[in-house]
């Protein structure tokens, strides 16, 4: 992976829950409602912890 | 986060003697039994097996301290017998009493399971 | 009995009554040893019988409300059947898998996976949703259920047969979904509390009750009862059978909490000596209920096998013994 191109990261709308895709730079909104507030996704790894 | 692993507190480490004695330097037939990763279980029970013995003049226990997990047993005995002697007898008297529990447990299950049979 | 020490025996022969026997729970007397015996044995049912938990999840997929380390330590607690734990490995010092933990002498692997379909009804993620690759090894649910299934021998208790529905562990909305892979191993109370096979274990002394009779008889129907009323627990009462007499019987020795308010009582009325309590130091009263991992009888006696075992382990070692008893034999001849 090339370090000067970082690859996009998508996110979630926190109200309408549309998949965005964000690069550096871009402005923080959701494209379908404008909602300013955006979630990470859940890592697609396994994830372990000690049942404590 | 700093917190000791929960299992310290009954695997022997690696090099260490899970018990050693320790004969006083002043007082004949006296001395002291340092156990590692055992508590009030041991201990107590060690104590009052001692205590049972005739020639035992002094038997008592303390644990230290809550976060060194060890107990130190202090035996002091007549002429006619030494700490090791009973400590080893009490631990036998311990093992066999509890022989005999388990045996009177399996019996006792028989003879209640019975109970219906024979009108108890 | 002589041994090669030299040494006399100063050995007790427990006797023991069995009153109640149940699958999780039994009751019983325990007689001629003393509190310390009886206080070991609590205290290895409780924290040193060796059962199996849930040790290791790992989550590939958890959409629900509750995070991946809460539906962990909720699934650490579900009590799994451990009748095969005292022949099991413990992890740690298993040389089949130096020490990973994974491998069939000291682990079990269970599987997991719930969705809720798109229907508005929640989804309830229970106990019974685990699946096992070792039969031996299942949530108790789950055992009893199957039990249930074939009409088990044992004796059910209705509260529990009614109750088929597992334990909850999460419950999933319209579209959420959790996917994981769990570990259990063997392990003990004292390491953590999931591992106890012991809901309570506890003793008593049992109370010897006497009443002086002659003294008895010299107070009025009224007071009797006030002494009778007295005690906080329903220890004494006045006979029903001999009504024309009305003698003070005691009904429970056992209800008897040593609260020592009976005999304040009798005090208090002038009468000192009038009832006399006291506990029997070599007579004991367990009660013992299990978490269901294993059987409250399986715990008595794994719990005797567990300190005789302990007991095995704090015996000297022939270097021990040769390092103390030389230099005492120089000075005590």
């Amino acid at each position: 992976m090339d370090p000067q191109q970082p690859e996009p990261v998508s996110y979630l709308c926190g109200d309408c829950g549309a998949e965005n895709t964000l690069k550096p730079g871009d402005v923080i909104q959701c494209r379908e409602c404008g909602y300013r507030i955006l979630y990470k996704k859940r890592t697609r790894r396994i994830v372990q912890y000690e049942a404590r | 986060m700093n917190a000791p692993d929960r299992y310290e507190r009954f695997v022997v480490p690696e090099g260490t003697k899970k018990v050693s004695y320790e004969r006083d330097t002043k007082i004949v037939n006296a001395g002291s039994f340092t156990i590692e990763r055992e508590d009030h279980t041991i201990g107590n029970i060690l104590r009052m097996q001692l205590h049972r013995d005739p020639n035992v003049l002094f038997a008592g226990y303390k644990l230290p301290h809550p976060l060194q997990y060890k107990i130190l047993v202090r035996v002091h005995t007549a002429n006619q017998s030494t700490p090791t002697q009973a400590y080893t007898q009490a631990i036998n008297d311990l093992d066999k009493e509890l022989e005999n529990l388990k045996q009177a447990f399996e019996d006792e299950k028989i003879r209640y399971e019975e109970r219906p049979k024979q009108g108890y | 009995m002589e041994r090669a020490a030299g040494g006399v025996s100063y050995q007790r022969f427990p006797r023991v009554r069995i009153r109640e026997l149940k699958d999780d729970y039994a009751k019983f007397e325990l007689r001629d040893t003393d509190a310390s015996m009886a206080n070991a044995l609590r205290r290895v049912m409780i924290a040193e019988v060796p059962t199996v938990a849930i040790d290791l999840v790992e989550i590939e997929v958890n959409s629900s409300v509750l995070n991946d380390e809460f539906i962990a330590h909720r699934l650490g607690l579900i009590p799994l059947t451990s009748a095969a734990a005292m022949a099991m490995r413990f992890s740690r010092d298993c040389d089949a898998c130096d020490g990973d933990g994974s491998c069939e002498y000291c682990s079990v692997e269970f599987h997991l996976a719930a969705r809720a379909t798109d229907s508005d009804q929640t989804l309830e993620v229970t106990s019974n949703d685990l699946r096992s690759t070792d039969p031996k090894v299942c949530p108790v649910d789950q055992a009893r259920a199957y039990q249930h299934a074939l009409g088990g021998t044992e004796p059910f208790d209705t509260a529990a047969a009614a109750d088929q529905r597992g334990i909850l562990i999460v419950k999933l909305r319209r579209g959420q979904e959790l996917r994981l892979r769990a570990i259990a191993r063997k392990g003990i109370g004292k390491d953590h509390a999931k591992w106890s096979p012991a809901a309570t274990v506890t003793f008593m002394y049992e109370p010897e009750i006497r009443i002086n009779e002659e003294l008895m008889e010299t107070l009025t129907l009224e007071e009797k009862r006030n002494l009778v009323e007295s005690s906080p627990t329903k220890v004494f009462n006045i006979d029903p059978n001999t009504q024309q007499l009305y003698q003070v019987v005691v009904e429970d020795a056992e209800a008897y909490t040593y609260d020592d308010e009976v005999i304040k009582k009798a005090d208090a009325m002038g009468k000192p000596g009038l009832i006399e309590i006291n506990a029997k130091e070599d007579s004991f009263i367990f009660t013992v209920e299990t978490t269901g991992a294993i059987t409250a009888y399986e715990l008595i006696m794994n719990a005797i096998t567990v300190l005789r075992q302990k007991l095995d382990a704090v015996r000297l070692q022939d270097d021990d013994a040769d390092l103390g008893e030389l230099g005492a034999h120089l000075v005590g001849g």
